[in-house]
């Protein structure tokens, strides 16, 4: 697992689809935020993220993710995720994150069904 | 890391007595491994790594294992913010049986009182400015128990244990069949 965190956004029509990579915690705040604010100023309304290249995400990480969910939601856009690991779909389950945006197993069935 | 190989007590004296090669084949043992980093955060990693090996070789399932790195890296975290002063320990100590894990982690931080901390709720954090404080309650969720140890004078030590799969249930079990003759 890399350490370092990154972030790369994809378009599928008018889907953005998001992979961060490596660890999620606090440091990741520092690219992932401007990432999903720029996908949101460019009026972008449906998210994918797509987890596969991530193995760990701790609580920090957590709340990072939910003030995207948050800033999302003000903005009348829609997120999903996807290719989470076992570990974390029981986080993200445990923590209710699930309620806010469905998991898929695959990038393809996500856009598949992607509301 | 060091590992200190210690005999749990097996009469309820601690004293001990000569044993013969069987008895002492048989003799029940711990190794207590114990692990200090410094209060840096990603030193969670570090410890998640350990505690794999050593749940590895406990018997514990993968699944078992995650959540046991998670919980460990959770209060691994608690642990480093709690400390608020640079350079301080976080000192871990893993102790594996034949039923369970037991892992203690301490700082000699400010401390913190366990019993104010109000299980967070996500509705209520969606509107909050403040989105965190999930560490103990995933924790919980995560170990089979947790304690906080009230004698600490400074900092905080908590304590969690992992049953092997279905040693818990089985050790319930004895403890019922127990009280029952008694």
């Amino acid at each position: 697992m890399t350490i370092d965190f990154d972030i790369t956004v994809k378009k599928v029509n008018d889907i953005a689809v998001v992979y961060p990579a490596g660890y999620i915690d606090f440091e990741a705040k520092e690219k992932m935020i401007p990432a999903f604010h720029e996908l949101l100023d460019n009026k972008i309304k449906r998210i994918l993220i797509n987890f596969q290249n991530v193995k760990k995400i701790n609580s920090m990480g957590i709340s990072v993710i939910l003030e995207i969910i948050d800033e999302a939601n003000e903005r009348t856009a829609k997120i999903r995720y996807s290719n989470l690991s076992r570990m974390n779909v029981k986080l993200f389950k445990m923590i209710g994150l699930a309620e806010y945006g469905e998991i898929f197993p695959s990038e393809e069935e996500a856009l598949q069904n992607f509301p | 890391v060091t590992e200190v190989p210690c005999q749990e007590k097996t009469r309820s004296s601690g004293k001990s007595e000569p044993m013969n090669n069987e008895e002492e084949k048989n003799k029940p043992q711990t190794r207590e491994i114990r692990l200090e980093l410094p209060t840096i955060f990603k030193n969670e990693l570090v410890a998640e790594a350990t505690v794999r090996q050593i749940a590895e070789l406990s018997g514990f399932t993968e699944e078992q294992i995650e959540e046991i790195e998670t919980a460990l890296g959770e209060a691994c975290i608690n642990a480093i913010e709690h400390s608020r002063v640079k350079e301080m320990k976080i000192h871990i100590s893993f102790i594996p049986s034949d039923s369970y894990l037991s892992i203690s982690v301490e700082d000699k931080g400010v401390g913190f009182e366990p019993q104010t901390v109000q299980s967070p709720v996500l509705s209520e954090k969606m509107k909050s400015i403040y989105k965190r404080g999930w560490g103990l309650m995933l924790i919980e969720k995560l170990m089979d128990e947790i304690e906080f140890d009230e004698s600490v004078s400074q900092g905080t030590r908590l304590l969690m244990k992992k049953y092997l799969d279905g040693k818990k249930e089985e050790i319930r079990k004895e403890k019922e069949k127990a009280v029952d003759k008694k």
